[in-house]
């Protein structure tokens, strides 16, 4: 069961890739403090929470940041053109309500607008928006208006997203990417008991554009080991063969083997599998052809470390509407917390 | 104001990435070894200029490299087959001049095109690639171009063109990013009273990726790290997607690469000095030397301070000497003003 308190706070606090100082940083900073002796924040925005020990020195990284979107351009009748920040699909603004944030603590809504089917040729409702096309309407006539509501170019906007429950054992909500995997990670923090390895809890920025901020922590952390949580794929939806669904909800956490920035250590990838197996921990295969993870910038810190990923598995990435399995949440904490409390015993 | 003359020379000065060795680089060195306290440079040929202060420790990076064209083929009529350093676009060839380096000295040669005469219309309408681009040196054979000192290997760039259009605006290949390395060494050359400690970068193989900064950057492990570098500015066909216009004032970009704090802090400079300042969204790591700094060890606070320009990459990238002007003041009082400071986002 997750705790969903904590939860909300995490998922529902904006923080674009960059812009992880608009409110997520605290709510991480405030979940972390009761678990770790040390918290510090680094010059590109990172969380580092470490809990201090003498066994071997560990970096697990989650990223805090999540995509969405930057004013670009204020049309003179109040209209704001926008380009995306991190991987955005166009095709998720319309009809969508958005949070546009002119401080921190500080937004006024916005939609996507787009065209009327009715006044559409038949051939253009076919077609997908691209970001010549769409726009957010905040309700300003013009470009003034907009201005004097306090939008700039530059204004960084997130869809206006919550956390639901959604049937029995599963969870929808803006962002899960990655902050699921930020709970995760706290939750670990938090049912850690018996361990000596160093461990540095962080919560990453800008992964989203590029791994920068696992990059940089990585660096002065310069650990022996390296772990990333994010989430994957589940495409267990209509319409896709079982080979193409990477992973399917509810069948545990995802033992990442290689995506497109890392490639897991085989050895620590079967030593995992062992302590999934040794504590009935269920678990699937993470292979994804698209998309990286921190593991890929922590994998390559200086001489090389040795690094391992789980993965929660997510329908719809990259939504406003993602949706996991609070089971798969379970299994990915208590695999974190077993690899924790065995990091001592592994030999490579 | 603007020395056009020393402008002049910064932007002609003979440097394609990895080759900056032939003019930039000894014209940046007599430019400042007298107006900072130390000069060196490094394995790959970054000019790193010194001007020791306490707090805190700034990078500022301008690239000296340009594009430009290496030979990968002489055929044996003695035309040169070219292939791109950094993102030229083959388009803006046809019909130019190009300034040949070898090692008997330099010389010209032309990139010609197919008279008008001889081609179908619908050829007319195809934009060139890569493949029909050949250089004339006026050799007849294979021979008589190794004669004249061409090989596989050799560099050549856009040939100069400096051209005062009226007494602000002028155009010139190479304005990228020439004109922010005159503008960084006219802030050196003129600044006074520092309290921070100063590198000045004239970096290399910026254009093939940022190279020359990673390096510099390792070595300096600066708190702030500051690309000067050139932006687009509004111009016909830009589809209405350039926010920046020529002639008001220099540019800051907004977005993940730019530290708000370091920007917030110019901004109050420029006010301070009455300097016009305009804004740049950047929602990715920007093509500046700024994306390389943030990521740099521990991660650095970064900024993009820029001049725009016109027509970039092409043989007339146009400027205004205003925004030239306006530039090397700001980076002077950043400089000059900047204090100890708290730079988490």
């Amino acid at each position: 069961m997750v705790d969903y308190e904590l939860l909300k706070k995490i998922v529902e606090a904006p923080g674009v890739s960059g812009y992880e100082f608009l409110g997520v940083r605290d709510v991480v900073i405030e979940a972390f403090k009761p678990y770790v002796d040390e918290i510090r924040v680094d010059k590109l925005g990172n969380v580092i929470a470490h809990k201090k020990g003498d066994g071997p020195k560990v970096m697990l990284a989650a990223h805090m940041d999540q995509i969405g979107l930057m004013v670009t351009h204020i049309e003179k009748n109040g209209f704001l053109r926008v380009a995306p920040i991190g991987g955005v699909d166009p095709r998720t603004l319309i009809a969508q309500r958005f949070k546009v944030w002119i401080d921190k603590d500080k937004f006024i809504y916005g939609v996507g607008g787009s065209v009327p089917p009715h006044i559409q040729k038949p051939e253009d409702r076919k077609k997908a928006p691209d970001w010549d096309q769409v726009f957010i309407d905040i309700g300003a006539e013009s470009k003034e208006e907009a201005e004097e509501m306090g939008v700039r170019i530059g204004t960084i906007i997130t869809w206006d997203g919550r956390l639901e429950r959604l049937g029995k054992h599963r969870l929808v909500s803006i962002a899960f990417d990655d902050r699921i995997a930020v709970y995760t990670l706290v939750e670990t923090a938090r049912k850690l008991s018996e361990t000596n390895a160093d461990i540095y809890f962080v919560a990453t920025v800008q992964e989203e554009v590029g791994l920068r901020g696992a990059r940089t922590s990585a660096f002065g952390i310069d650990p022996d080991y390296g772990f990333a949580i994010d989430v994957t794929i589940a495409a267990d939806v209509p319409g896709t063969p079982e080979h193409k669904q990477v992973t399917q909800l509810g069948k545990g956490t995802a033992i990442k083997i290689m995506d497109r920035s890392v490639i897991c250590h085989p050895t620590i990838v079967r030593w995992m599998e062992e302590l999934a197996k040794k504590y009935e921990i269920p678990y699937q295969w993470d292979i994804l052809l698209g998309g990286g993870t921190d593991a890929g910038a922590i994998h390559l810190n200086k001489a090389g470390v040795l690094t391992g990923a789980i993965s929660v598995p997510s329908r719809y990435i990259h939504s406003n509407a993602e949706v996991v399995d609070e089971r798969d949440v379970d299994a990915s904490v208590e695999l974190m917390v077993k690899v924790l409390e065995h990091i001592h015993e592994l030999e490579i | 104001m603007v020395d056009f003359e020393l402008l002049r020379k910064v932007v002609e000065a003979p440097g394609v990435s990895g080759y900056e060795f032939l003019g930039i680089r000894d014209v940046v060195i007599e430019a400042l070894k007298d107006h900072v306290d130390e000069i060196k440079i490094d394995k790959l040929g970054n000019v790193i200029a010194h001007k020791k202060g306490d707090k805190p420790r700034i990078m500022i990076a301008a690239h000296m490299d340009k594009i430009g064209l290496m030979v990968n083929h002489i055929d044996k009529n003695g035309y040169l087959h070219v292939v791109p350093i950094g993102g030229v676009d083959p388009r803006t060839l046809v019909a130019q001049r190009v300034r040949i380096f070898t090692e008997k000295g330099e010389l010209y040669g032309v990139v010609g095109h197919i008279p008008p005469h001889l081609t179908k219309p619908e050829e007319r309408k195809k934009a060139v690639d890569w493949d029909t681009i050949v250089v004339d040196v006026g050799a007849d054979s294979k021979e008589e171009a190794e004669k004249m000192g061409i090989k596989v290997g050799t560099v050549m760039e856009f040939a100069p063109a400096f051209t005062r259009l009226t007494e602000n605006r002028f155009a010139s290949p190479y304005l990228d990013d020439r004109i922010c390395l005159y503008a960084m060494i006219e802030a050196a050359r003129n600044l006074e009273n520092h309290e921070a400690d100063i590198y000045f970068v004239a970096s290399v193989q910026e254009e093939v990726g940022l190279r020359g900064a990673r390096v510099a950057s390792y070595a300096i492990d600066p708190e702030i790290g500051i690309a000067m570098d050139v932006t687009f500015a509004k111009q016909p066909g830009d589809k209405g997607k350039i926010v920046v216009e020529l002639g008001k004032g220099p540019v800051m970009d907004v977005g993940p690469n730019i530290n708000p704090k370091v920007r917030a802090f110019a901004e109050e400079v420029a006010k301070k000095y009455d300097i016009p300042l305009q804004v740049e969204p950047s929602p990715r790591p920007t093509g500046t030397d700024a994306n390389i700094m943030q990521i740099n060890r521990e991660g650095v606070a970064t900024a993009v301070l820029s001049i725009p320009i016109k027509y970039m990459h092409s043989q007339v990238e146009l400027a205004d000497a205003r925004d030239v002007d306006n530039t090397i003041k700001l980076a002077k009082y950043l400089l000059e003003e900047l204090k100890p400071m708290d730079l988490v986002p």
